[in-house]
């Protein structure tokens, strides 16, 4: 399955409030190969946008890594000084966001604001050099060159996230994380803005790690697939087996709540509400929501274990 | 060539049809006007400003407007128009360099507390928050006393007062601004925080700065009188609009206006065009200016 690129081993990020630590990641291990996609599913706070930050070592304050390591390349990104991570951010790890209408600087115009990834991490100190650059990243992304005279107001969604696309992959990431980067987009632009990084992906042998809620768009396009549940890992293993046999109850939830358009019209949700998360159920955290919950579920938190190969935190399994 | 340019376009869309033209428009030439006289003292001021423009007899009375006069003179034979029209070089130079001194100090010191935030900013804050607890006259007398009456002492004096409005309002536009998109956006692209602050943040602020700016000439402009008409800027018989209020309230008894009336109008005319630039800016760029 080749080599490893990014090994995050018991990471666990805390948010530690007035009313107690929220445990937004909560000991998650899971391996990206080079060149694999993996999607990281979730409803919102089941800390897969915390673990992205993460790994960029962007966790906002009152937010703290406090435990476990990530490690890209060899480098274990969680013992690194700020300004080394700093140099790390934009020239090994890329990341796009969730909203492209706000992620660039209103006051700059776009060819700028890619060059400035080149003149800011040295790759050259000339001005003008930059900017030529910066229009073969655009043309390389699918927007007319002459785009980099363009203020952001004066672009579309598509092309606002193409560009931040741009930014993000200039230096040639071995990573790119992206947020929901197509949640603000219309359904055909979010096809082709997945076909882009697509495409970089492996024009590049990047390795891409996808942050969505959406697990039917996952599950169109990964390599493999780790679902998480308040804050922890429940689930992670290739896409097609994720999706033809899912082992862990929410996982098989979240798939069975994803609109069909041949299926039935009713759409199917989960009963009840993610857990508050400074306070977590005891046990399993999804028990309370889980329609196989056994006594057991209630009383222990299940371990990660490795069936066949695949990975899983249930008591139903192991 | 290039800065006359620049000024050339920052004109022109003064004048573009967008919200604020005309307090923008209107407040300019009233401090264009001022800085005019400033610089054209010598050549267009009937007399000096400490000459006597009245025979030897007459200089004892002050003399009503005339043709001749059309402010009037004061005491010792000093013509009033004359000496308003010096008198703009003190204000305008105590106005501008307190203006820009307090920028220069309150903006990055409102930047770096607005961005990195923590024991920083709270020990920051406090200070700035106790300068602005006290009434700016107050406080610009004692620093003036302090170091002693000149123009330039006067001027720090004044920035001493609104380094706090510089600071509030940059560290509350920085506090919004770092939790944008594309601030987190220059963060994950590897930039380091002085990059981020000057090339994403700072242009963001700098309408805010201008009309601050406005704010603060405003109210530097009547605090500069009151200064002058302790004698903390300059000494009588210098040309000074706020001293001569001062010596012009003596005449005031012996029915004597236009010795208090006009040094009066222009202070209250200079303000009132910074006021209309600060308002102009403010609301051409939807800023919310707290004083």
């Amino acid at each position: 399955m080749g080599d490893i690129l990014l090994s995050i081993r018991g990471l666990k990020v805390y948010y530690y409030t007035l009313t107690g630590p929220v445990r937004a990641v909560d000991n998650v291990s899971m391996d990206v190969y080079k060149g694999d996609w993996v999607s990281v599913v979730g409803e919102s706070g089941s800390g897969k946008s915390t673990l992205a930050l993460a790994i960029m070592g962007l966790v906002p304050p009152p937010g703290r890594v406090v435990g476990g390591s990530i490690v890209l390349d060899g480098i274990d990104l969680t013992r690194l000084e700020r300004e080394e991570l700093r140099k790390i951010r934009g020239s090994m790890i890329g990341m796009v966001f969730q909203d492209p209408m706000t992620a660039l600087d209103p006051l700059r115009k776009v060819g700028d604001q890619i060059a400035d990834v080149y003149l800011e991490h040295g790759v050259t100190d000339d001005r003008e050099e930059a900017r030529m650059m910066a229009r073969e990243a655009l043309e390389a992304v699918g927007v007319p060159g002459d785009r980099v005279e363009y203020y952001p107001h004066q672009l579309s969604g598509g092309q606002r996230q193409r560009v931040l696309i741009a930014a993000a992959i200039a230096l040639k990431p071995k990573l790119l994380i992206a947020d929901e980067p197509t949640t603000a987009l219309d359904v055909i632009v979010q096809a082709k803005i997945m076909d882009l990084i697509d495409e970089l992906r492996r024009k590049m042998g990047m390795s891409v790690l996808l942050i969505t809620h959406d697990i039917a768009l996952a599950a169109e396009r990964s390599d493999r697939i780790a679902v998480m549940y308040a804050g922890k890992l429940v689930e992670y293993g290739r896409v097609d087996e994720i999706v033809e046999d899912p082992l862990h109850p929410y996982t098989e939830a979240l798939l069975a709540s994803a609109p069909d358009l041949w299926g039935p019209r009713e759409i199917k949700g989960i009963p009840g509400n993610p857990p508050d998360l400074r306070d977590p159920p005891t046990g399993c955290p999804f028990h309370p929501r889980c329609p196989l919950a056994k006594p057991v579920c209630r009383e222990k938190e299940p371990r990660v274990t490795i069936i066949n190969g695949r990975v899983v935190a249930c008591h139903l399994h192991g | 060539m290039r800065p006359l340019k620049a000024l050339a376009k920052a004109l022109r869309s003064v004048a573009e049809p967008r919200p604020g033209r005309g307090m923008l428009i209107a407040g300019l030439s009233i401090v264009l006007f001022f800085v005019f006289l400033a610089i054209a003292a010598p050549w267009i001021a009937p007399y000096g400003p400490r000459e006597r423009s009245v025979p030897p007899e007459l200089a004892g009375y002050p003399q009503p407007p005339s043709w001749d006069h059309p402010f009037g003179t004061a005491t010792l034979g000093y013509d009033v128009l004359s000496r308003i029209i010096w008198g703009s070089r003190i204000v305008l130079y105590v106005v501008a360099a307190s203006a820009l001194l307090s920028m220069a100090i309150g903006v990055p010191l409102g930047l770096v507390s607005g961005y990195y935030g923590g024991r920083l900013d709270r020990a920051l804050s406090m200070v700035m928050d106790s300068i602005y607890a006290f009434p700016g006259i107050v406080l610009a007398i004692a620093v003036a006393t302090v170091l002693g009456p000149s123009p330039s002492n006067a001027a720090i004096a004044l920035s001493v007062v609104y380094v706090p409005t510089f600071f509030r309002m940059v560290r509350g536009q920085v506090l919004e601004l770092r939790e944008e998109l594309f601030v987190e956006a220059a963060r994950a692209l590897g930039y380091p925080d002085r990059i981020i602050m000057i090339k994403h943040i700072l242009p963001n602020v700098a309408p805010t700065i201008l009309a601050v700016f406005g704010l603060a000439a405003t109210d530097a402009i009547l605090t500069e009188a009151g200064l002058a008409f302790f004698g903390l800027t300059v000494s009588y018989p210098q040309p000074d609009w706020g001293l001569d209020l001062r010596y012009g309230l003596r005449d005031l008894d012996d029915g004597v206006w236009w010795t208090t009336l006009f040094p009066g109008l222009a202070i209250t005319l200079l303000a009132l065009g910074f006021a209309l630039i600060g308002e102009g800016l403010g609301e051409r760029f939807a800023i919310r200016t707290e004083r």
